[in-house]
């Protein structure tokens, strides 16, 4: 009885983590758009969709065998234009997807098409860096200012990346530029609330030699004022116990060799303390937390005439420490991964492509919470086969996949993609997967409350959708559309749940089997007049998420929404481009979200919108930015978590010089 | 100590309350069973709800009906003193006053750690087991801590007061604790300590004026060859002498919630997903459950008799309350709020 209360706090952060009450939604968008729009490329141009494969320096299992399904990309230029500070921002903005978080610069996970966070992949440089113990990422970790671009791919992928891509994946791949240039640039950021950020980045490649680094520093106070509507005549207060500061850079050098031997390496490391505030609802507890991330990637390509074979190896590693004053709670989480894969590309049949390869995985994760550092090893074959069919201007993947994680058996992951033109500009793609997500280390080991004894979630996923691609940009007016339907069937669905025989113990259980099915749309416009170039885009997601199967004694749950998802999900935004100026308004809608598994208690939708106002001033190779951005223009009051205050209207400013040689 | 609670509550009845703004009938709550709900953890607030045996009508989150506001994070525990419910909000560290009669806020109790329970121990003075640092003490006219009590122990769970003595269970807390503290209330000194048992977490007077102690036992989930089982444990008020240790059958035993019937003949507990019913007379423990059913908590409702069992159900949604005859029979059930977790019958 009552035993949790304050005892659990350490288990509320993992059982949060865990994503198990807290899933939500995301959108998203189909296919994109104009590639001029900045946000979202076209993963699939029409005119490459039957073109011959070719071995390039930047080619991805991603780019080349995601055949069927969808790809939002955000670029350097987008991420430099936004002025927004992390990963989540960025996705949130960008696609309209829905993230779940505590606050400004606090947790923030991301869940995919009606799953849990737990349920996308997070991958570097094709490394899935989510740590074993949670198997998922606070985006808010991933400063803006260090990645070179996000694509964000909806919909299951288990075949190509496998465990935990079931609802997506997010990709930060580098992407080097063999071209003899130096581009260096400076930032200075400031806004509400105690913000500033400096930041710079440098690349300096030719032909042979492409090298970007990266560095940062962030601080915010963070002391938003807010109506504490759980107080009596809800007082303004100010937020307490929020503040942030965090550094780090990235590192990374490419070199070409002769005979087409190229080698990588990169290098990254974040660094982040933030204080943690008292919901609404609770009192303050002195919480903290520092974040640190060390990641190494080295890898190796040799390209011959009709093929790659490349080989890599990460070295993660990384290390929390949260601090509860009331609870006395003092935790140390430390896990490496080591990470290493070959794979081998080839052309096949004149047309056809072919890709083989084999995934050796360690993980170690040392953590108070579990008896003594615990280890997993795994390993996974891969295969991938696409056939253009190019009379028809139509393409099919087939994807195959089996891993060995010790301790569990994981289902074997096909997937079948295909897509091409139906009409003019109109073409068609459609997907079928199966996919699964092997239980995290804490899942396993967590004492108390580990359970040994689960087994791997497991899903069957289908999509399909149409799409136009007007994607010419010499056009003064462009309309663009798509829609893509979905649906996922996820079964043995881990939850964590008290103990019948002890309600103070939490275990994880194979609780019960999920649908998440819906639809996203897109419609955008682009359409120049004179020297202004104008973009329109609106995305519309819905999705339920419910539980189709639970136990006997959960009933009330049976077709309901999962928590913390909503239905629907709009972002409409409309960019101006005017000589040296940009405009761009972004409003954004979020359904309402049920807190309670029997939807007998929700949160407000609410509506959010934000402007970013630049002027970009270039003299000969020195350009400077001036930028100017503005959060909740509307001032609403919005919680995306109940009794989780976010900021009223906000803004920053920012100042940037660059230095460009070609 | 409830009995003693009813002619205050009739004349507070009788000389009536403030007009009905909310639509609430004057004293809707004066006499029935409180339910306190702990709320979803992590961001959400608890509720209380209140059964009316009369009609057998359910309000729930009665506090922000009547207040306009939620009462926080982790509603542990209620208690009704001198008219007053005492809500104890235990991530909120605070405990909401109410009157009882209209649910009307009257005051709130800061500055506590983690509490736990509340205890009334006269008309000036209340009890506060917290966590954090032992037993608040609490001047009941302002609402304000006027010193705290160290119970030289981990994690002060249930209190009794017994003549001008209370006993308070070091249930252990984060960590572990075998002990019972013994509180002279005139001084807020601990005059004594006892040892029933690994981690005691409920206690419970019987109708030979005996105190009985439920120790939950330990239960180490990296090595179960370092788990004890629970203990019943009955002592003598007076000398503190432990007369009976009942040691349950195997160290994977670890009951919960130790209530009496309203004759306080019998005692009542949970374990592993059963209710058992024991004599204050026994000299041993029953081999099979009264009830087959797991509940999160249990309460006797002492107007009816009837036993009051929650089911928490997968902890974010509305759970339920069973009510059950002593002789172990289903009567009814109704919604509460999440996490249904203590009872109080007024």
């Amino acid at each position: 009885m009552s035993g949790l209360s304050k005892i659990s706090l350490s288990f509320i952060s993992i059982i949060d983590s865990f994503c198990v009450f807290f899933c939500r939604i995301i959108f998203s968008v189909a296919l994109c758009i104009f590639c001029t729009c900045p946000a979202f490329a076209q993963k699939i141009n029409p005119d490459s969709v039957y073109k011959l494969p070719e071995a390039k320096v930047n080619e991805t299992r991603l780019n080349d065998f995601s055949t069927g399904l969808c790809i939002i990309k955000i670029d350097r230029k987008k991420i430099e234009a936004s002025h927004l500070l992390n990963l989540a921002e960025l996705i949130s903005e960008n696609s309209g997807i829905f993230l779940k978080t505590y606050g400004q610069g606090s947790l923030a996970t991301i869940s995919i098409r009606g799953t849990g966070p737990a349920h996308t992949g997070l991958f570097w440089n094709g490394i899935n860096i989510n740590p074993p113990n949670l198997g998922l990422s606070d985006l808010a970790l991933i400063p803006a200012t260090l990645i070179s671009g996000a694509e964000i791919q909806l919909g299951s992928s288990a075949s190509l990346y496998g465990s935990g891509v079931i609802g997506g994946a997010v990709h930060l791949n580098s992407q080097p530029d063999f071209k003899k240039a130096v581009n260096i640039s400076v930032s200075g950021l400031t806004g509400s609330f105690g913000l500033y950020e400096g930041s710079g980045s440098g690349v300096f490649s030719n032909k042979k030699w492409y090298s970007r680094v990266a560095g940062y520093y962030r601080e915010c106070e963070n002391n938003f004022p807010y109506s504490n509507t759980a107080k009596f005549g809800s007082p303004v207060e100010k937020l307490v116990s929020a503040d942030y500061f965090s550094y780090g850079g990235t590192a990374e050098i490419h070199r070409l060799f002769k005979r087409n031997y190229s080698v990588a390496l990169h290098a990254w490391h974040t660094y982040t303390h933030r204080n943690l505030p008292p919901s609404m609802t609770s009192s303050d507890n002195g919480e903290q937390q520092s974040d640190s991330s060390f990641r190494f990637l080295l890898e190796a390509k040799k390209l011959f005439a009709k093929s790659t074979l490349k080989t890599k190896v990460a070295w993660l590693n990384e290390y929390l420490r949260y601090e509860n004053q009331t609870a006395d709670v003092h935790e140390k989480v430390n896990t490496q991964g080591i990470i290493s894969e070959a794979e081998f590309a080839t052309q096949v049949f004149k047309k056809a492509k072919l890709n083989i390869g084999i995934n050796y995985t360690y993980y170690y994760a040392d953590i108070v919470q579990y008896s003594t550092a615990k280890t997993r090893n795994q390993a996974a074959a891969f295969f991938s086969f696409l056939y253009p069919f190019t009379k028809i201007n139509w393409k099919a993947t087939i994807n195959l996949r089996q891993e060995l994680v010790e301790g569990y058996t994981v289902p074997f992951t096909p997937s079948l993609g295909i897509e091409g033109k139906v009409w003019k500009s109109i073409s068609a793609k459609a997907n079928f997967s199966r996919s699964y997500r092997v239980p995290t280390m804490n899942d396993r080991f967590w004492v108390p409350g580990g359970n040994p004894d689960l087994k791997p979630e497991g899903g069957w996923n289908a999509e399909a959708g149409i799409f136009t691609s007007f994607n010419d940009s010499t056009k003064l007016f462009a309309p663009n559309f798509s829609v893509t339907g979905f649906s996922s069937l996820i079964d043995n669905w881990i939850l964590w749940q008290p103990l019948a025989t002890n309600n103070n113990i939490w275990t994880p259980v194979n609780l019960q089997k999920v649908w998440a099915r819906g639809f996203e749309s897109n419609a955008g416009l682009r359409f120049k007049q004179r020297t202004i170039e104008t973009c329109i885009n609106t995305f519309y997601s819905y999705t339920l998420s419910t539980i189709v199967e639970t136990s006997d004694a959960l009933q009330a749950s049976i077709d309901k929404q999962l928590i913390y998802l909503p239905q629907h999900n709009l972002n409409t935004s409309i960019n101006f481009k005017w000589k040296s100026i940009f405009f761009s308004y972004i409003q954004t809608y979020t359904g309402k979200r049920y807190t309670t598994s029997d939807n007998a208690a929700s949160i407000s939708a609410f509506t959010i919108g934000n402007a970013v106002l630049n002027y970009d001033l270039k003299l000969n190779k020195v350009g400077i930015g001036f930028g100017f951005r503005v959060n909740n223009i509307w001032n609403t009051a919005y919680q995306t978590l109940a009794y989780r205050p976010m900021p009223g209207r906000n803004f920053n400013i920012s100042l940037t010089f660059k230095f460009q040689k070609q | 100590m409830k009995k003693l609670i009813l002619p205050f509550l009739l004349i507070a009845a009788l000389s009536g309350c403030k007009p009905d703004e909310d639509n609430i009938p004057q004293g809707a709550y004066e006499s029935g069973v409180f339910i306190s709900n702990e709320g979803p953890f992590g961001t959400g607030t608890g509720t209380v709800s209140f059964y009316n045996r009369t009609t057998g009508e359910v309000s729930n989150n009665i506090f922000e009906v009547v207040n306009n506001r939620p009462l926080g994070n982790i509603v542990n525990s209620i208690e009704v003193h001198n008219n007053k419910a005492y809500i104890v909000v235990n991530n909120a560290a605070k405990v909401e006053v109410v009157n009882v009669a209209d649910f009307v806020s009257t005051g709130v109790i800061e500055n506590l750690g983690t509490p736990r329970f509340f205890l009334g121990v006269d008309e000036h003075k209340g009890y506060i087991t917290d966590w954090a640092s032992g037993i608040k003490v609490i001047d009941l006219h302002n609402n304000t801590v006027s010193a705290t009590i160290a119970t030289g122990g981990q994690g002060p769970e249930q209190m009794k007061l017994i003549g001008s003595e209370v006993f308070v269970a070091n249930s252990g807390g984060y960590d572990k604790d075998s002990t019972v503290a013994v509180i002279n209330t005139a001084t807020n000194a601990v005059t004594a300590t006892f040892t029933p048992g690994h981690n005691p977490k409920a206690l419970t007077l019987d109708a030979n004026g005996k105190l009985w102690i439920l120790c939950n036992g330990i239960l180490d989930w990296v090595n179960p060859a370092n788990d004890t089982p629970g203990k019943l444990v009955r002592v003598n008020p007076a000398t503190k002498a432990i007369e009976l240790s009942l040691t349950f059958g195997s160290a994977s035993n670890h009951p919960a919630g130790l209530v009496t019937n309203e004759a306080k003949t019998k005692l009542y507990y949970t374990l592993n997903g059963g209710v058992y019913e024991v004599d204050i007379n026994t000299t041993t423990l029953p081999s099979s459950a009264l009830i087959n059913r797991s509940f999160y908590n249990i309460g006797i409702d002492p107007e009816t008799d009837y036993l009051f069992g929650t089911d928490a159900k997968d902890f974010v949604q509305n759970g339920y309350v069973f009510r059950y005859s002593l002789s172990g029979s289903l009567v009814d059930s109704f919604h509460v709020g999440v996490i249904p977790g203590n009872f109080y019958f007024n």
